[in-house]
């Protein structure tokens, strides 16, 4: 009973990238297990988390992707873009290069995914451990709104995974936005991939085999 | 009693930290890799294991003697350093060694447990989506860490035997695992193995494959010969041989859990 309600309701597999140490894992955690902890552990490959949100009336079901942050796994990056509709891009303000590294990924993530309509998937840029006080570089509001418009992505928040600042906020804003795409266009593709299909209803031979 | 605990002590950081940056320094190819911190573990907990007489929750690192915990700093670093000198490409650009293993592993598991593999093909899992973690770090997040210790020792202890054993843990994996896979049918309609809490019975299943695919890789490779130097390694530095200490975590052996 519970696995059929369980197929019934939408699931988003929802990526969460950036450079190592920036707190993906520690945002995942606070957001579906409400714990923090200042222990890191860094994260090899990929881990997973399912967060189950009401959304007017339905039930949505998100599959976080926690990927890896470090250079040496980035070749990887193919195989867990895949099939994903949205994503956060996650930097700390306390340090300007993760920020300068916004850009690197979400080129990363374009360049290997996209939805059918030729657009990227709806993404979602996070300013982490805005606990710390430090943050200069989202102090100008308007200029974070631009650096959202001119490098695609669909909004930004502050947050803090140690006082769980706006996480749920800038979840609920993704959720938004990916069904507002989902609307349209279901499935998100890989460029440059081709699908063989054995039943293809293709007609006839090669015109230089058979000539008759 | 869990030897984890030891690894938050600050001394004990301060050690890792000089050992992986000495080992990063000396490997500009790889430099450092996340992941190859675990690897240190297994050897930092055996050496110190000799100097703890009492529980391990109330052990502290820093009340050993300073020569102590040189010895055991340089023990575990020429052990980790000879261990990683076998499986270097696994840190290397694109981490060629793990995308082998997990392909040999994909193999494996396609030859000899078809059913667990065209589940995982019909619900598009890709064995790197779970195995690389496995290969990065040597099983060392999956298992607790005494049994995991016990796993890296027979690994040691047999590389002077043939492939009988390789058979021998291929017949193991596989009666584990078809185990598990009767289980997966049970839910094969219900798209569970793109779900989360799925995930971690598939580790399950597969964490009984990956010690032969490492343990195969490590004899077909040349690995054989870095093994046993490791092994005399750890016997002659003064401290007890890795297989004596490992009987002190013998409590746990690494019996399979079936849920």
């Amino acid at each position: 009973m519970i696995m059929m309600w369980f197929c019934l309701c939408p699931l988003f597999q929802v990526l969460v990238i950036g450079d190592l140490g920036v707190g993906k894992t520690s945002i995942i955690k606070r957001y579906v297990h409400q714990t923090y902890s200042t222990n890191y552990r860094a994260t090899i490959g990929v881990d997973f988390a399912l967060k189950v949100l009401n959304w007017d009336s339905e039930t949505v079901r998100l599959q976080l992707w926690d990927i890896a942050g470090q250079e040496r796994f980035g070749n990887m990056t193919r195989v867990y873009y895949r099939e994903a509709m949205g994503a956060f891009i996650v930097f700390d303000v306390t340090r300007p290069t993760t920020f300068e590294a916004i850009t690197k990924w979400k080129e990363d993530l374009d360049s290997k995914l996209m939805l059918t309509n030729r657009e990227s998937i709806a993404t979602v840029l996070l300013a982490n451990k805005c606990d710390q006080g430090r943050e200069v570089l989202t102090n100008n509001g308007v200029k974070m709104d631009q650096f959202c418009k001119d490098n695609g992505f669909v909004g930004w928040f502050k947050t803090s995974a140690k006082e769980n600042t706006n996480i749920s906020e800038a979840a609920n804003f993704l959720v938004k936005h990916i069904m507002a795409t989902e609307n349209d266009f279901l499935k998100s593709v890989v460029p440059d991939t081709i699908s063989p299909k054995l039943n293809d209803s293709q007609p006839g031979t090669c015109s230089a085999c058979y000539k008759s | 009693m869990s030897p984890e605990c030891l690894m938050l002590q600050p001394m004990v950081t301060e050690i890792f930290e000089r050992i992986l940056f000495i080992w990063a320094i000396r490997h500009p190819a790889s430099g450092y890799v996340q992941g190859i911190n675990d690897l240190v573990t297994p050897f930092f907990v055996v050496y110190v294991f000799e100097y703890i007489k009492e529980e391990v929750e109330n052990f502290d690192v820093s009340s050993l003697q300073e020569e102590t915990l040189r010895n055991i700093e340089a023990d575990s670093f020429w052990c980790m350093s000879k261990l990683l000198d076998g499986i270097q490409d696994n840190y290397t650009f694109a981490q060629p060694g793990i995308q082998r293993k997990v392909k040999a592993l994909e193999e494996l598991v396609s030859r000899i447990d078809e059913t667990v593999h065209v589940h995982m093909q019909q619900y598009e899992v890709e064995y790197l989506q779970f195995a690389f973690r496995w290969m990065n770090n040597l099983l060392m997040r999956e298992l607790p860490l005494r049994c995991t210790i016990r796993l890296w020792d027979t690994y040691q202890v047999h590389t002077h035997t043939t492939n009988t054993h390789v058979r021998t843990h291929t017949y193991c994996a596989r009666t584990h695992t078809h185990t598990h896979a009767r289980a997966g049918t049970h839910t094969k309609h219900s798209h569970a193995f793109t779900q989360i809490g799925t995930f971690h019975s598939l580790s399950a299943t597969c964490v009984y494959y990956s010690p032969i695919v490492f343990f195969h890789k490590t004899l077909s490779s040349g690995g054989h010969q870095s093994l046993s130097v490791l092994s005399s390694v750890a016997c002659t530095s003064g401290s007890l041989s890795l297989n004596l200490c490992l009987s002190a975590a013998k409590s746990n052996e690494p019996v399979p859990q079936h849920h």
